[in-house]
Order: structure tokens, then sequence, then C-alpha cells
């Protein structure tokens, strides 16, 4: 069990430490604290990274990039200004679209987004069987977008596109791409109660 | 910055939040940021929005390997300080900012480019606690800027077809910690090393590639690798043993490295 180092948990969560708590302890170089950080968010990790990369070796390359920046920053994570979560997906979602942009140049790019766009359920919310509880939650959202915003996030935040490489995959001007991504994230911001 | 920029900078909130910007143009609206409340709670908003949408993904199961690789990594790395560095890093840190892709206040909370961040974390364990070491060696007697400097291209061609000839040649696929592919050649008998690759990244023109032979502690300038460039002849002589390293420099390159390795080899 590990020792939390925070004067006043901010929230009581059920037995197990908060993964704030975790970072927390983490930051201060506790190995036990990251080894259960790990092992309670490296699938979810994973799964955001796997879903740009596709390929299975390279994901794992880029998940143990990101959980060792973990390792190295966790010391610059404050608790009061945000979920642990979300920091830790944040930099997950940004190293692996550096992936993705990093082999801008050679000719698999294409292919893969080639790919990417026969791939059944890409362009389209998943529907599948056995999601969790926030995959439906943002499967619902997502659905409550316009056609036009939900292709333009997705092709973002799933594909790795940059606005300028989804306004030449549409044909459409890079400020209608702005504007559609910023409509599209208030909107989904409002349907998942995302509160300022 | 007009108040009219600021205006355009406002349609950009998602774009950011969903990683859609160029490094470039994260910057620009980060610093935007720092200029509107407004934005910045905008920002925190749509960061945990996008924040909804990677959890929403899959879980996949990492292999056991993983665990085990980062478990050993720790053990061996550094951690940040908890303030930022003393302002003589600044050289440092603005190389960092502008090429490993800056820091985010993303969700109100920094993402840094740390020490060692984008940085491959495939390193081997002795190998990052050389980098490690070397990220902390200050030369005595600086070699910066022109005496780095390429060759002619064709100077270059001979020399890398020299190396290519030595009856002991070694080559290694090499893979940076961005992805590209890097082959890196040496030979013993002629104490020559070389860097090829198609496929380097640009890098904002105050930037350059530069090369590192690593010794007995010491980590020894070797020369640039100019934007545009595929192959670069080491400067030097290698010796037995010799890590070879490649990372990203101010223009002129510098005395000792002020960023992490985005490559690291072994001869």
């Amino acid at each position: 069990m590990l020792v939390t180092m925070t004067r006043e948990p901010e929230r009581v969560e059920q037995a197990p430490a908060s993964l704030e708590d975790l970072l927390t302890a983490v930051a201060s170089g506790d190995r036990a604290a990251f080894a259960e950080l790990y092992d309670r968010t490296a699938p979810r990790v994973l799964g955001l990274i796997k879903r740009l990369l596709i390929d299975h070796s390279q994901s794992e390359e880029v998940a143990q990039e990101v959980f060792l920046e973990i390792w190295q920053t966790a010391t610059r994570y404050q608790p009061t200004k945000g979920a642990a979560v979300t920091w830790m997906l944040t930099m997950a979602h940004r190293r692996a679209v550096d992936r993705v942009r990093a082999s801008q140049s050679s000719r698999d790019r294409d292919v893969r987004i080639g790919i990417r766009d026969y791939e059944p359920g890409f362009d389209q919310v998943s529907e599948a069987v056995e999601v969790s509880v926030e995959h439906q939650r943002v499967a619902k959202a997502l659905a409550r977008l316009t056609e036009l915003q939900r292709q333009a996030v997705q092709l973002a935040y799933y594909g790795g596109l940059s606005h300028s490489e989804i306004a030449a995959k549409l044909s459409i001007p890079i400020g209608t791409v702005k504007t559609r991504l910023r409509d599209g994230m208030i909107r989904l911001r409002d349907e998942l109660g995302v509160v300022p | 910055m007009s108040a009219r920029e600021d205006e355009d900078y406002g349609s950009w909130a998602g774009a950011y939040a969903l990683g859609a910007l160029t490094p470039d143009e994260r910057n620009r609206y980060e610093q935007y940021l720092h200029r509107s409340e407004d934005a910045r709670a905008e920002a925190a908003e749509f960061g945990d929005t996008a924040a909804l949408l990677g959890s929403a993904t899959e879980p996949v199961a990492p292999s056991p390997e993983l665990r085990a690789n980062l478990l050993a990594a720790i053990a061996s790395t550094p951690q940040l300080p908890a303030e930022d560095p003393a302002p003589s890093d600044e050289t440092t840190q603005r190389a960092r900012e502008d090429v490993l892709v800056g820091a985010s206040t993303l969700g109100g909370n920094v993402i840094e480019p740390a020490a060692g961040s984008k940085a491959a974390r495939r390193w081997s364990r002795p190998v990052a606690m050389l980098a490690a070491a070397a990220a902390v060696v200050v030369l005595g007697v600086g070699v910066a800027g022109g005496t780095g400097l390429l060759n002619p291209q064709s100077e270059q061609q001979q020399a890398i077809s020299a190396l290519e000839d030595a009856d002991d040649l070694q080559r290694v696929e090499a893979t940076a910690t961005d992805g590209t592919p890097v082959s890196v050649l040496w030979s013993e008998e002629l104490a020559s090393a070389a860097i090829t690759s198609d496929d380097m990244p640009e890098l904002a023109d105050d930037l350059v590639y530069q090369l590192w032979m690593i010794r007995d502690g010491e980590t020894i300038p070797a020369g640039l690798m100019e934007d545009g460039e595929t192959a670069a002849v080491m400067d030097g002589e290698l010796h037995q043993g010799d890590v070879i390293g490649i990372t990203v420099e101010p223009a002129g390159g510098s005395e000792a490295p002020t960023t992490a390795p985005i490559l690291l080899q072994a001869t």
C-alpha cells in the first residue's frame, strides 16, 4: 500500500490511491507508485496510441516514451491544475501524433492513411458491443455532432492529421476546418458535461 | 501582437486541443494563451474534452516486456527538478521548445519537452546512463560553429565511399527517437564514422543536427548535419568503443549537447 504524499487528498477514492496521488508519489521518485500507475493506466494509454499508429510494436515504443516522460516530468504535474489522466493522455496523444507526422515524408504515411480510411468504423462512431461506459458516453456525444464536425474531429484526433491535411483531404479551406474543429469541440464539451 | 491576429487565434482552440496544429503553430497559439485568460479557460476545457476522446478508445494490453523495460529504465533515469531550470539554461529551453515540440499548457498543466523527452526510450540502460552523463559534461575546450561544418558534398561522398570500401566496415540501421531511419557506418581501421539518412525531419532555421562522439565520459563534438543533408562524415578520429550520438542544437552547434540525443549508437 502506498503512503500518499499529499496533506489533504482532494477527493477520497475507493480503496486505492487516486491517480493524482500516485503521480505525486512518482514525482518524489517512488518506483512502486510508478509501477502501480503504469498497471492502472497502460492499457488506456496504449489503446489511444494504437488508435493512431495501428502498428502494435510502434505503439509500444511510443507508450514506452510516454511513460518514461511521465517518470521524468511528474515533478511538473500539479494536481490542482487538472486530472492526472488528462495530463497523461494529452502527452500520449501528442507523442503519437509526433510519430505519425515523423513518417510524413515516407511513403508508408499515405499507405497508412489509406488503410485507415478503409478500416471499418474509422469514420463513424464505433457502436461495438463490448465497450466501456466512457466509450458509450463519448460515442453518444460524438453522435450529437454534425456529420462534418464529427469527420473533422475524428480525422484530427484519431487520425493524427493536421488541419492543413484535413483541409486537403476534404478539399475545404483551412479556416473552415478550424471552425469545424472548434464548433465540434464546443458541442462535445457541452455534451460531455466538461465544466469550466 | 494585434487584437486582430488574436481574434484569428480564437478559432484555433479546437485544432489545438485535438493536436491538429503544427509544432510552430502550437507555439504561437501557446503564446496567445499567455495573453488571454478566456482562451486559457477554453483550452483547459477542450483539453479535458479531448482526453475523454482519448479514454474512449479500446484499451490494449501491453506486452510484459514493456513493463519490465520501463521499470528497468526508470531505475537509471533522472527526474526533472521540480522547478524550472536556471536562466543559463535558456538556449537549451529554447532549442527544446522549438524542436522538441514545446511545452504545453493543455488542461492547465505543463507538458514538458523534458530532458530526453522525445528521446528514445529505447535506450538500453547503460546507454541511457551514458547519455545522462553526456548531457552534463561540460567541455573545457569547446569546438563550436565553423570548425564543425560539413565538408563539401564531394569530399564527403569520397569519405563515405572510402568507409563503404573499408574491410572492417560496420553498418547499423538505427532508428532515431522520432522513428526516422538512420544508418550509422564506421570503420576502426580508418578511425572514421558517418551518418546517412534520407528522411531527417526538417528543422527550424536556427537549429541544426549535431553529431557527437562519446568517449570515456566525454562528449566530443563531431560536426553538424544541416537541413537537407542526407549524409555527414563525423569530424575527428573514431576510437574503439566510442558511442555515436546525434542531438538537435542551436544553429552553429554547441560545445556540449543541450538537448537529449535523438540517436545513440555504440560502436
